[in-house]
């Protein structure tokens, strides 16, 4: 494919999905009925159908694969290895024990605004330790293990809330949580999540010609000009936003990160800044596609999105790793 | 026309001081190569010199300016690097790596336009690259990948040039283009500074050889004065014959001093 009509390919293909996950689903809804609901025309059931049910969810699962692909490409080309994405290096699950903390002290139902800025503190977190770890080791594959350490850690203190809690909704919220799934999301947890997601993709957009410098390493990127300590800021504070949203909307989706700019990455020639953008729209698609999948496989309980993603992603991961290979030889 | 001037740098790594009261003033229009042995301080004074770390005592001036003072792409504009170490994360087409050598211009990589463009070819063409220009880097030889890194530091344009170590690895022909090449660029009015471990090459090649030992400048000055079996032996703990030839010097090792 010519890297001009990757763009429009990408584009057009994210408008498909979404229209798909508009017009598939339980409800018998034809097309052009859910068409017009989607202008506000047609029965008052098919407009709930349309509006408070799937379009919430595709869009939910668009932002999300979004927020998730452009920081898993960001964060890929600061520390220059295609194996580093959020959910790899801890982040989603740092985030997503923040979110379950507030779910087991039962603080979300009081404070609206408390889950996205929870996980987006809890993202920062994990985000500014990798960051500090990658200043001070030169190997990624350290920073790789101590992102397996931390999210094996988060995962276990989740474990230890969900083992202590007392409460069966909160410990459901929580499950909900820690499998990732944009089942039942309204348009408001959208409003008050896609913002955090959005600047934190613009703060990763503004630092895209620096994540090509370092293509040639840290210090030739300094030789050339770069201004690395706030690139490694800006990238750390961008990724931590964009995932931090992504969590609060979806809780733990891993691998998307990975799969999307591994895809696209040949189609950009392997420019870090290049990346960005189709990663974002891919892994939205992916996501949108996923959770049209979810929907549409009858099983007696339906299939949490973050499931299907990492049974789907987690074979892909062990493909790269074992296929990488240094680009200088 | 830039010029660098130490004036008694003194260079700690960690409590560890590895550079000692260093001075010299580096022209444009001269080409000096910076000789001695593993862990002389070499290295570490390039990175001053840029900027890149803190000197200890003593004052660094680049075009005028201290260059941690300055910010990375103003220091950037005014001095190229080609560190020791040439790592590529991606494989990027070669004429993509080149143009990351207009990084402190502005210059995006992939849609380049007007003086960035221009600069950007002819650096592929003084470095025998144009051939190559659309090839993934992943796919060049050893000789070849190292022209595109100088290729790269070469698109930046800037009046001076520091480069760690830009033969180290390469067959003799490419050794010799190589140094051929920094020699050309301080004959167009450029300043170069070069690291090198090949005496007769710096003899060859260079206006001016700075040796350091010990992270002091022992001898500081044109290759036919400054190299003598004695500065080798003091340098290197090297025996050597050296005699005068027409254009040059002929350096050969007889083993250990």
């Amino acid at each position: 494919m010519k890297p001009s009509a990757l763009l429009p390919c990408l584009i057009g293909g994210g408008i498909a999905a979404l229209l798909l996950a508009l017009f598939i689903g339980a409800a018998p809804i034809s097309p052009f009925a859910a068409i017009k609901a989607l202008f506000g025309v047609g029965s008052p059931s098919d407009l709930i159908v349309v509006w408070e049910i799937r379009l919430p969810r595709a869009l939910a699962a668009y932002c999300v694969g979004a927020a998730l692909g452009i920081s898993g490409a960001a964060l890929q080309g600061l520390l220059r290895n295609p194996l580093a994405e959020p959910g790899v290096l801890g982040v989603s699950a740092t985030a997503s024990l923040a979110a379950t903390a507030i779910l087991y002290w039962g603080l979300a139902r009081q404070f609206e605004f408390i889950m996205p800025i929870a996980s987006i503190i809890g993202a920062l977190a994990a985000t500014a330790l990798i960051g500090f770890a990658a200043i001070r080791s030169a190997s990624v594959v350290s920073l790789i293990l101590i992102g397996a350490a931390l999210s094996s850690f988060a995962g276990a203190l989740m474990s230890l809330l969900m083992n202590t809690a007392t409460d069966l909704f909160s410990l459901s919220d929580m499950v909900d949580w820690m499998l990732g799934s944009v089942a039942n999301r309204s348009l408001g947890d959208l409003a008050l999540s896609g913002p955090f997601m959005a600047a934190g993709a613009l703060i990763l957009l503004s630092q895209a010609r620096g994540l090509s410098a370092l293509t040639l390493g840290e210090e030739a990127a300094q030789g050339a000009g770069l201004d690395l300590q706030r690139t490694r800021l800006f990238v750390t504070l961008g990724a931590g936003l964009a995932v931090g949203g992504a969590v609060s909307m979806a809780g733990i989706i891993g691998f998307v990160g990975i799969v999307a700019p591994h895809m696209v990455r040949p189609l950009v020639r392997h420019d870090p800044a290049r990346t960005l953008i189709p990663a974002a729209l891919l892994g939205a698609i992916m996501l949108t596609l996923s959770d049209l999948l979810i929907r549409l496989i009858p099983t007696a309980t339906e299939l949490k999105l973050g499931v299907v993603a990492a049974l789907a992603g987690a074979p892909v991961f062990a493909w790269i790793a074992a296929k990488r290979r240094p680009a200088d030889g | 026309m830039a010029e660098l001037i130490l004036s008694n740098v003194a260079v700690a790594i960690g409590s560890k001081l590895v550079v000692h009261d260093v001075s010299f003033n580096l022209k444009p229009g001269e080409f000096a190569v910076l000789l001695g042995a593993n862990g002389a301080g070499k290295t570490t004074l390039l990175r001053a010199a840029l900027g890149l770390i803190p000197v200890q005592s003593g004052a660094v001036r680049l075009d005028g300016d201290n260059p941690i003072n300055l910010k990375p792409e103003a220091r950037a504009r005014k001095a190229a690097y080609l560190p020791q170490t040439r790592p590529l994360a991606w494989p990027l087409l070669v004429r993509d790596v080149v143009a990351l050598g207009r990084f402190a211009h502005g210059a995006g990589i992939g849609h380049l336009k007007g003086a960035d463009a221009a600069a950007v070819h002819r650096a592929l063409e003084s470095c025998e690259l144009v051939d190559l220009a659309d090839r993934t880097a992943d796919t060049l030889s050893g000789g070849e990948r190292a022209r595109m890194h100088i290729a790269r530091a070469f698109a930046a344009e800037a009046p001076l040039f520091l480069a760690d170590e830009p033969i180290a690895a390469l067959d003799p022909l490419h050794a010799w283009r190589v140094m051929d090449l920094l020699a050309q660029y301080a004959k167009r009015g450029g300043a170069a500074l070069a690291v090198i471990h090949d005496p007769a090459l710096a003899a060859q090649f260079a206006s001016r050889i700075i040796v350091l030992r010990d992270g002091r400048v022992i001898a500081d000055g044109a290759p036919m004065e400054t190299l003598t079996a004695g500065l080798m032996a003091e340098t290197y703990g090297v025996r050597a014959d050296i005699a005068s030839v027409s254009g040059g010097l002929t350096v050969r090792l007889s083993g250990p001093a």
